[in-house]
């Protein structure tokens, strides 16, 4: 029996690992890997997840094989996958021979690039089986966990009873209506899900992603506190331990002016003594660095971190804030993707919205986007939104629990034999069963 | 006594004239037009009707795109100046969201361009043996620091296709201008036009009020500029630094 190689293969990091049937898809955590490649201060490269181990991490220059989210420089994610197939740190050691691989690429990819996509995998690594779509594609399969997430019921104690369509006598592993919510590093997508296939018409892109709410904080706190331009993976690191949506934007300003203690975060810059990374300083963190005695007030150098814990996570919702005053919010997104498919979906999909993505670890988005969603859309729409712990391994899991039905799976994929007997063919007939059609 | 009025210069003289009716914009007018560019329509307090307000919008849309493909001046000359701040705020726009969307600063100024010669890659645990089928790559004996190893480019590809890609160096744009068919050019990459992009409607949301120096609440603009300030401590900060005019 060969294996199967799930790869979810994500503009800011790559999660992959072998289908294991002896673990729960949704418990299984996947190997996560910068998809980069970063020159170092000192004119080192390093690639991949060897970022952790550079100490200086100002100033470094990221390269990366993703373009406006389109995968253009293969020169560069060669190299990564070769590290990540091959190397000792992540114990996969593939061999593409004996293999399956289930892949994920950005929604609305240029034909030409998917082909190149579709040539690497047969022709260089030779894969055995081959399947690929994008990520939000596979997000209804995860029956159990969806259900579980938008109903709040407990996961184990979850049941989930599967049709059965008496014509063709067949199960559905799949939940018929889902709205997802691809927010990534590049960029958002807004993709409805009818019958497990993704309805085009309605797929709806914001051009704002987590890149661009790195970069509007470093530009913040570049002009009121420190100059940090150059320090893209520590002001990564505040954005990530720090910032949070609010619920009220007007109301956490205004809370901001009566209570300034609780809502002020200080955060220890890196002094490559206490810390090379830098980290938020709580009560435990100060009682630590006491007894290491280290008194944080006057050994330390703190960032203190106001209003922009909530207002750079906003631009999501008013890119105005910015300046930027051609791009509508998230809000319009969802709703003008709910207003581009039939009439008598819609309600079904605004009471079925997952979201997955990274940018979605930021605390508080759930309820933000019930509250505003419930504003635009009619009352009788019930509105829930279902956000995993860790919303950007979501559809790797989801990838995980369709493998597990061998059946659909094989079904779909496409094998080297048939690709070899194409010939130049092939990869018209790759792209003719898993492109996108408008 | 009758009273004389002096017939504008370039007006039809066959035609009756009289100055409320037929007189048309002057030089001056357009320039009034231009300069007051923040100025919006008042309506009488109860006279707000939102559909009224959005088949406006729409009307002028469709004028503007209409103007640019039949070269009446006179009709469309309102409608210009619209299309010109338009075009205005969207370059602005896009600038800006080009400054932030960066992840390196010195992007302009430093591109990183890997060798064709080979590459000086750190590994951790970086071993030779765990390599079975690295062919790309080979190892040259000359090893700097314990893991630290240094590859030479041997074989580009196994097949002519992957070596073409492989060895490409070509940037997202070349590939859109190699991109035959025009439907999904436009899909893709032609964000005013394509349907994948939202349209923003400006009467939707209440812009936020914020000070352009700390990001509190601010009600008071500044005369120069019209960027936000909420006490005399940011205006000063203000003019120092951000004010584009003072």
């Amino acid at each position: 029996m060969s294996k199967t190689l799930i790869i979810d293969n994500g503009s800011y990091e790559i999660k992959l690992d072998y289908y294991k049937p002896d673990i729960d898809s949704n418990l299984h955590i996947p190997i996560k890997l910068n998809n980069s490649i970063v020159r170092t201060n000192d004119k080192r490269l390093a690639l991949g997840n060897s970022i952790d181990d550079i100490q200086n991490i100002s100033n470094l220059y990221f390269k990366r094989p993703y373009e406006k989210n389109q995968l253009v420089s293969w020169e560069i994610e060669k190299l990564i996958w070769d590290y990540s197939f091959n190397s000792i740190d992540l114990n996969l050691f593939v061999d593409p021979a004996d293999c399956n691989l289930v892949l994920t690429e950005s929604p609305l990819t240029l034909p030409k690039l998917s082909n190149n996509l579709d040539q690497i995998v047969f022709e260089e690594y030779g894969f055995k089986k081959y399947y690929r779509a994008p990520a939000a594609s596979f997000i209804p399969f995860n029956t159990k966990k969806n259900i579980s997430l938008l109903s709040g019921i407990d996961y184990n104690s979850t049941k989930v009873e599967l049709e059965i369509n008496n014509g063709d006598n067949e199960t559905k592993y799949y939940s018929d209506f889902k709205l997802i919510i691809d927010s990534g590093f590049d960029s958002t997508f807004v993709i409805p899900v009818i019958y497990g296939c993704i309805y085009w018409k309605g797929v709806k892109k914001l051009d704002i992603g987590g890149r661009f709410l790195t970069g509007f904080l470093r530009e913040v706190i570049s002009f009121r506190y420190y100059n940090v331009a150059d320090e893209t993976m520590l002001v990564n690191n505040i954005k990530e331990q720090s910032c949070f949506v609010a619920e009220d934007y007007n109301k956490s300003l205004g809370l901001l002016k009566k209570d300034r203690i609780f809502s002020i975060i200080e955060f220890v810059l890196p002094d490559f003594k206490t810390t090379t990374r830098g980290f938020v300083l709580t009560n435990s963190k100060k009682k630590e660095l006491f007894e290491k005695g280290i008194n944080p007030d006057e050994d330390c150098q703190i960032l203190k971190l106001y209003d922009e814990r909530f207002s750079v996570p906003e631009t999501i919702f008013d890119p105005e804030i910015c300046g930027i005053r051609n791009k509508c919010g998230l809000i319009k997104t969802i709703h003008d993707c709910i207003q581009s498919v039939p009439e008598l979906v819609r309600p079904l999909l605004v009471s079925n919205i997952v979201c997955v993505g990274g940018n979605f670890k930021l605390k508080g988005f759930k309820q933000r986007l019930i509250k505003e969603l419930n504003q635009v859309l009619p009352i009788d729409w019930d509105v829930k939104v279902a956000i995993s712990e860790d919303p950007s391994i979501y559809s790797w899991q989801s990838m995980n629990e369709l493998v597990k039905n061998h059946d659909l799976i094989n079904k779909v994929y496409i094998s080297k034999e048939e690709y070899d007997e194409k010939g130049a063919a092939g990869i018209r007939y790759c792209q003719s069963k898993f492109g996108f059609k408008i | 006594m009758p009273f004389v009025e002096e017939i504008s210069r370039g007006s039809d003289p066959n035609i009756y004239f009289s100055s409320s009716i037929n007189l048309k914009y002057t030089s001056s007018h357009r320039y009034k037009k231009f300069s007051t560019s923040n100025s919006r329509k008042r309506f009488k307090p109860g006279a707000y009707n939102l559909q009224n307000l959005q088949l406006q919008n729409e009307n002028e849309n469709e004028k503007i795109l209409s103007g640019i493909d039949n070269n009446n001046e006179n009709k469309n000359e309102e409608v210009n100046y619209n299309e010109f701040e338009n075009l205005i705020e969207e370059r602005q726009s896009n600038k800006r969201l080009q400054e932030l969307n960066k992840e390196n600063y010195n992007e302009s100024s430093f591109k990183l361009e890997l060798p064709k010669s080979g590459l000086n890659i750190s590994f951790k645990n970086f071993n030779k043996s765990s390599y079975p089928n690295f062919d790309l790559m080979s190892y040259s004996n000359q090893v700097k620091n314990q893991d630290q190893y240094q590859t030479k480019k041997v074989r580009q590809g196994l097949t002519a296709n992957t070596r073409k890609i492989l060895s490409s160096r070509k940037t997202l744009s070349n590939y859109i201008d190699e991109e035959d068919s025009p439907e999904i050019k436009k899909l893709l990459f032609d964000e005013k036009n394509s349907s994948i992009y939202p349209k923003r409607n400006f009467y939707n949301l209440p812009g936020k009020k914020l000070c352009s120096i700390c990001g509190s609440s601010a009600m008071t603009k500044c005369v120069k500029c019209n960027s936000r300030y909420c006490s005399v401590k940011c205006y000063d900060v203000h003019n120092e630094t951000r004010c584009s005019n003072y």
